[in-house]
């Protein structure tokens, strides 16, 4: 008996907006409970929605990305049900008419190379608010602050039939999103949320067997569990002679497993009718026009452009393609020094990244600019410094030295090597400067790079770096 | 076309309402006078023609993408049956994940 | 002082010949001597005087608007951030809402002097203003009968002269009919043209706020303070407004009336048929012609138009469930118990039978044989309508077919209410704006006659109003009040 599993996808992506999706209340993640809830998000009498611009040029910027029809008419209606992280009792969504239509994105797995993944419709929806059930011993507490952030939800049709095949589309529509800059992708913080419909069926039947929908799966390991533990689940049951019920099952990552929630659709009926307090939304040739203009390079484009340079491996190219930040900062960079590509991406994915993660910090927020990283490799490529070199004056530069010319010229001449020397001028001007010491101590730590570009001007460029570095942090501590 | 107390009974569960059996007889007759008196749309031929949304037939006007919203925190606690650490509190609900 | 039409208030604040104080001082008195109309939820005296005080210093200055100092109360159902906002509700008994509506806000800045919130049946549900958890309200010309509804309390208190005018709201005719069972004047704006933000919804598109006085001029004026584009309500048109006072006493153009025959029929009463009737005289005097419309969707507008509000009542109305605002019950062990008990003791019968009903009709199996089926129904009937205002200016008839009910009267069918709304109903399914002014009274009860125009008519309907105004006396009749309405 050979079962085959058919997988559909639903994305809830939390749009980049500033504003929320019918209010004018910030969408930031972590702030006070309740203090990004505006009037309209708590649904008091009498207040109505306004459509956020940004919301729709974000959706239909993702409707290009996948080759989609965008629905010149759509419209918004209520989806009905009563739950108090839902403040109005109806959430405002798209049914009949959702603004973006019949896409697909092209994922490559160890079978099949360009499949072709359709995106049935992705439209605009409110987010709920929170339930915090921990937050008090007898309640449950109630944040809307999430209430009206927007969502643009992203359907599949039943068309994967693996973990494998539904993980690489994940992967690729998280790339996507993050570089259409519309979605930072943050799982944890709940950015980015997969819901798994699956069921299994015969090989050769043509109907689809009864489908559960999974949740809770907040990265892609518990997707790729989850789908491992309900096939076997599923299988269990119809080799059993039992039918599988139609229903909601969360996955605990403690237990690898999933259990049952409720009963998929039976109970609710959600009674949607088109909102009356929104009008139809009209994309015109001008709204394409303006949002085609915007259009950044697609991760396929970027790939693409990248593979013409055979000096590269497919994994620099995927490395690149990690994150819409560290690709910005190559191309920066790539386009103000002579160094190969190959050595910049070298610098990238090893030195460069160790000093990030020792750091706790991303691409976001480049620790050595990229002006400073150019140079260095420029003078790398010219011979004019030593790897060795270029690795102790990278190390000055994360610690926030700011003179690299001086870092440089330092190489080469004699070095203050006696210890002693070297920590008397340091106590000294550490004793110079106690309103920066003292800031420093109290977490400024940009503020070594100050005390480093002391000690190197003391010393005429001739202490080693490495060394004046390592003699701060332990005198300063 | 009358409506049973079933029917009333299912209505009333998906509206939130909570019946007790005067309720529930009371409004099954009012409810099914109402559908009675309304049944008399079902009779006309609408097969050429497409819902009204709006009256007036306009576009939705987009707004510019900007936070214009000070902290409403204290206001909401004011009007709130029940507020407390700046949240809303409700009996505790067993399951539900979303 | 409180026969003064709103324009000659104007005229002597703004002369100084009277002052907001003493004003404001007059109507209160009034209203604290006519409690037995029940016309009010609440009445502020201490923010009236200041508001009033206010209002002086700016008309010393000379700079009064035409509507500064003037007394006036709100419906309650728009939001007020100083006092409570009931909509007649036990749900919304001690709301104090953190926001103000629109209309408030821009009556406010024109220098409105207000004095209280008027009763009104129960989330604007009904048409006697006997559904208000705060009482019934009294019509003023007998006190055994009803102002009508739902904008019971603004008609009965402008009626009996407890105040100059007031805001009301519409979604099936709940300011014309209770303007015309209490003998004032009351208009229905086009759909959109008055800001819907902070007014507590029933039914959003049938749903428009509007003024009520006793005049055709006086809501001019006030037409003119409250309306236009909101960019708080999507709904709201973004089209400049006219000159509505200006436009009163243009010469009337060739004027082509429309009489639908439906309007006349039997179940009509004789003497409203007949008042109607002298009243279209008045035009035809002035060269009008009448022409006959045949309204073939006129049976269904009132079946078709309590699908669309129920429906959509029955979702704005989820929001109240005992969490965020209003009454909360006090026994609840669990979260269902606490939303759906807490809206059982609340919600009086009339919102839950509506509640009911929408929740029916948008259910699966109902949805599209109802309210979809209503949707396209409506598209007839505004079709129909859009035709005949085509070929004629105005549409006129009675505003009910009957006059203000009595009070209690033991209704074992609901719908046998549903049918006062008759002639109104259709202005709210088209968006269409519509007015009613007094045309005479039948054994002593008043009759109201509606005008109803084209999208964005107005100034016309408002120009006729006051060109058979300037004819007739109906509207300077007042109710007998020196036994008082103690």
């Amino acid at each position: 008996m050979s079962w085959e599993t058919v997988i559909g996808l639903e994305v809830h992506a939390q749009l980049k907006t500033k504003s929320k999706l019918f209010s004018a209340a910030p969408t930031k993640y972590g702030a006070p409970a309740n203090s990004q809830t505006s009037f309209i998000d708590a649904g008091l009498p009498g207040v109505l929605p306004v459509l956020n611009r940004e919301a729709v040029y974000m959706a239909i910027k993702f409707g290009l990305a996948v080759n989609a029809e965008i629905n010149d008419l759509s419209y918004f209606e209520r989806k009905n049900y009563f739950y108090p992280d839902l403040p109005k009792g109806y959430q405002i969504s798209q049914f009949q008419r959702p603004i973006i239509s019949n896409g697909y994105l092209e994922i490559n797995t160890t079978h099949h190379i360009g499949k072709k993944v359709i995106i049935e419709r992705a439209h605009l929806e409110e987010d709920a608010g929170k339930s915090l059930h921990e937050a008090h011993p007898v309640y449950t507490g109630i944040d809307l602050n999430r209430a009206g952030t927007p969502l643009l939800e992203i359907v599949t049709t039943p068309c994967l039939f693996s973990a494998e095949e539904t993980i690489a589309y994940l992967k690729s529509l998280h790339q996507l999103l993050r570089f259409l800059d519309i979605c930072d992708g943050n799982m944890q913080e709940g950015s980015f949320r997969c819901d798994v419909n699956i069921s299994l069926k015969r090989k050769d039947c043509p109907q689809l067997g009864t489908r559960t929908e999974l949740k809770n799966l907040n990265s892609f390991r518990f997707v790729e569990k989850a789908i491992a533990h309900e096939q076997l689940r599923q299988q269990d049951l119809l080799e059993a002679g039992q039918s599988v019920l139609q229903e909601t099952r969360l996955y605990s990552p403690a237990t690898d497993t999933t259990h049952s929630i409720r009963t998929k659709e039976c109970e609710n009926d959600y009674r949607y009718f088109p909102d009356p307090d929104l009008l139809p939304v009209k994309i015109s040739k001008n709204d394409l026009a303006q949002v085609e203009m915007d259009m950044p390079l697609l991760p396929n484009q970027i790939r693409a452009d990248l593979l013409t340079n055979h000096s590269l491996l497919p994994e620099d190219i995927e490395f690149l393609l990690s994150s819409p930040a560290l690709f910005r900062f190559f191309k920066d960079v790539q386009s103000k020094t002579h160094a190969p590509t190959k050595i910049l991406i070298n610098w990238l994915k090893g030195t460069y990244s160790a000093a990030l993660n020792e750091a706790g910090m991303t691409f976001e927020n480049p620790l050595v600019s990229v002006d400073h990283l150019a140079s260095l490799l420029n003078h790398l490529t010219d011979k004019t410094i030593s790897a060795k070199n270029a690795k102790a004056i990278f190390a000055s530069l994360t610690a926030g030295a700011d003179d690299i010319d001086a870092l440089i010229a330092s190489i080469g001449c004699q070095q203050v090597d006696t210890e002693e020397g070297i920590d008397e001028i340091i106590h000294a001007i550490i004793a110079n400067y106690p309103q920066q010491a003292a800031d420093y101590r109290a977490g400024k730590e940009k503020l070594l790079g100050f005390f480093v570009g002391q000690v190197l001007k003391q010393t005429k460029g001739k202490a080693d770096p490495e060394q004046v570095n390592h003699l701060l942090r332990k005198y300063l501590a | 076309m009358s409506t049973s107390k079933n029917d009333l009974k299912k209505i009333a569960a998906l509206a939130y309402i909570e019946m007790d059996s005067n309720s529930t007889n009371q409004l099954a007759h009012d409810v099914g006078a109402i559908m009675d008196f309304v049944e008399q749309l079902r009779g006309v031929n609408t097969s050429q023609v497409t819902p009204l949304l709006h009256p007036l037939d306009l576009e939705q006007r987009l707004r510019a993408d900007v936070v214009n919203e000070e902290n409403n925190v204290s206001q909401l606690a004011d009007i709130a049956p029940l507020f407390a650490d700046n949240l809303y509190l409700v009996p505790k609900v067993i399951d539900i994940g979303k | 002082m409180h026969t003064l039409s709103l324009r000659e208030m104007t005229q002597a604040l703004q002369k100084q010949q009277l002052s907001s104080t003493e004003l404001t001082q007059h109507f209160l008195n009034r209203i604290s001597n006519a409690k037995t109309l029940n016309a009010f939820i609440t009445i502020d005296e201490q923010q009236a005087m200041a508001a009033a005080a206010d209002a002086d210093k700016i008309l010393i200055r000379g700079d009064g608007k035409p509507l500064t100092g003037i007394p006036m109360a709100h419906k309650d159902i728009f939001c007020t951030q100083t006092m409570p906002t009931t909509c007649g509700s036990k749900m919304l008994a001690d709301f104090h809402s953190p926001y103000q509506a629109t209309i408030v806000k821009r009556l406010a800045e024109q220098g409105a002097v207000l004095l209280g919130k008027t009763n009104m049946d129960e989330f604007a549900m009904g048409s006697a203003n006997e559904s208000s958890y705060f009482g019934h309200v009294k019509n003023p010309w007998a006190l055994n009968r009803t102002p009508g509804g739902s904008s019971g309390g603004s008609a009965s208190a402008i009626a009996a002269n407890l105040i100059p005018y007031a805001t009301g709201s519409d979604t099936g005719g709940s300011i014309r009919q209770p303007a015309a069972f209490c003998g004032i004047s009351g208009l229905k704006p086009t759909y959109g043209l008055a800001s819907r933000f902070g007014m507590i919804a029933f039914a959003s598109s049938l749903d428009q706020a509007g003024p009520m006085a006793h005049s055709a001029e006086d809501l001019a004026y006030i037409l003119q303070a409250m309306a236009g584009f909101d960019e708080n309500d999507s709904t709201s048109i973004n089209k400049p407004l006219p000159d509505y006072p200006a436009a009163l006493n243009k010469p009337l153009t060739p004027l082509r009336i429309g009489l639908p025959t439906c309007f006349f029929q039997p179940q009509v009463d004789s003497n409203i048929q007949q008042a109607i009737t002298d009243a279209v005289k008045v035009f035809e005097q002035a060269g009008a012609e009448i022409v006959e419309l045949n309204l073939s969707m006129q049976p269904l507008w009132v079946p078709c138009y309590y699908v669309i509000a129920c429906a959509e009542a029955s979702s704005n109305l989820s929001r109240f469930d005992g969490i965020r605002f209003g009454y909360r019950t006090p026994h609840a062990d669990s979260l269902i118990e606490l939303i759906t008990r807490s809206r059982h003791e609340a919600f009086g019968i009339e919102v839950k039978r509506r509640i009911l009903t929408g929740t029916y009709v948008l259910s699966s199996g109902y949805f599209d044989d109802y309210y979809v089926q209503a949707q396209k129904v409506r598209r007839m009937i505004q079709n129909e309508l859009q035709t005949a205002l085509a070929q004629v200016d105005v549409i006129i008839g009675p505003t009910t077919p009957t006059c203000a009910f009595k009070l209690g009267e033991k209704i074992t069918n609901p719908t046998e209410r549903y049918l006062a709304d008759v002639f109104t109903v259709a202005a709210n399914l088209a968006g269409l704006p519509a007015l009613s002014i007094p045309v005479g009274f039948s054994a002593g009860l008043p009759i109201g006659m509606q005008l109803m125009g084209a999208h964005f008519s107005e100034s016309r309907l408002l120009n006729l109003a006051h060109y058979y105004q300037q004819c007739t006396d109906w509207h300077q009749t007042r109710p007998n009040d020196e036994r008082g309405f103690t």
